[in-house]
């Protein structure tokens, strides 16, 4: 499984929930592939991915989904103790975990981490048969913080370069927001 | 004990003029210098607490991006740590959300920046419109300001408090 695999089918399983992409890589090849009035991507704010789609959550009640990256999670510790303490909060936080990829050596219990921090359950997904079977049960049925841990082990053609996102144009119109329903879904 | 008393009262005058004008939710971390506006919040509508001032800020980005007005509870020496999602998530989003930000510490070391004008520094360099609560203002009058900033002309705002108003 490669970062566009995953991606895909995050994006293909979420056709109605808002999705947080965290900063970087991720969120520019999740935007080629589809772009979203219930995507947002962040633009900078390392480790923020988790604490915004939170705040989603908190608003909407409904399932809301987080992309973070293995970096972007251990800069932000302090997200898993937040989603951990909200037990009713329906918080589908993935992790694309492309440290053993990367060549970074050893990787961190991110698992460990989140279940410490009151995760309801974690998952570690290996292939993408698995990780899409784990993604489409629990989006179907989350009500409480739950963690997937998804890890890459084959590369990627070189992700887009950034093209200038415009940020008037990441404001998304999330549930409660004028213009919500979205009109416009593209096809992953 | 007649100052005791003022500045729980001038906590609990902003705590009720926030609510009234519809902020919500709040979202702080602990902090000394913000303990009685934290408390008297917590006591009436609940205050969301996390552990850092950046965390804060995010959560309020994610709610006011899914249609709600939420307040954040900063001090100044707190906001310098902020600065990446204020400019990356606030700022440029033009995320309709309160700051309210309690200024008074002291310098981390003697002589060094004054992290009441670095905070202000930030907020105006940032785009921030920003309010500030003087002694003769009417708390209400200006509550009103950054209510009409947030929630009319769906900007966000910062209400800059002295920190001398609710500190014992």
């Amino acid at each position: 499984m490669n970062t566009d695999g995953a991606l895909r089918a995050i994006i293909t399983a979420t056709r109605h929930q808002p999705v947080i992409f965290t900063s970087g890589e991720l969120a520019r090849v999740a935007r080629d592939i589809a772009d979203r009035p219930t995507h947002f991507y962040l633009t900078g704010s390392t480790g923020l991915a988790s604490s915004t789609g939170i705040g989603v959550a908190l608003q909407t009640h409904g399932t809301t989904v987080v992309v973070d990256g293995y970096g972007s999670v251990l800069a932000n510790l302090a997200g898993l103790v937040t989603a951990g303490m909200l037990t009713d909060l329906p918080l589908v936080h993935i992790v694309l975990d492309e440290a053993r990829h990367a060549g970074t050596g050893d990787t961190a219990d991110l698992c460990g981490m989140a279940l410490a921090a009151g995760y309801a359950r974690v998952h570690t997904a290996d292939t993408l048969e698995e990780f899409v079977r784990l993604l489409r049960r629990e989006i179907a049925s989350c009500t409480t913080p739950v963690f997937l841990r998804c890890t890459l082990r084959e590369g990627d053609a070189p992700a887009p370069k950034n093209a200038g996102l415009a940020y008037p144009d990441n404001t998304i119109p999330f549930p409660g927001r004028p213009g919500w329903p979205p009109d416009r879904v593209t096809a992953a | 004990m007649t100052n005791f008393v003022q500045h729980i009262d001038a906590a609990e005058e902003l705590c009720d003029e926030l609510i009234a004008a519809g902020f919500t939710p709040f979202v702080s971390t602990r902090s000394d210098t913000l303990s009685a506006l934290h408390e008297a919040l917590d006591d009436r509508v609940g205050v969301l607490t996390v552990p850092r001032d950046d965390n804060a800020i995010g959560i309020a980005a994610g709610v006011s991006l899914a249609g709600g007005c939420p307040a954040v509870l900063l001090s100044d020496a707190g906001i310098s740590g902020c600065a990446d999602p204020i400019a990356s998530l606030v700022a440029p989003h033009r995320t309709p959300l309160l700051l309210v930000i309690s200024l008074g510490a002291p310098p981390a070391i003697e002589g060094g920046p004054d992290p009441r004008r670095l905070a202000e520094l930030l907020i105006a360099e940032l785009g921030i419109q920003s309010v500030a609560i003087e002694p003769t203002a009417r708390t209400a009058a200006r509550v009103g300001l950054v209510r009409e900033i947030v929630r009319e002309h769906l900007r966000p705002a910062a209400l800059l408090v002295p920190s001398d108003r609710w500190t014992v």
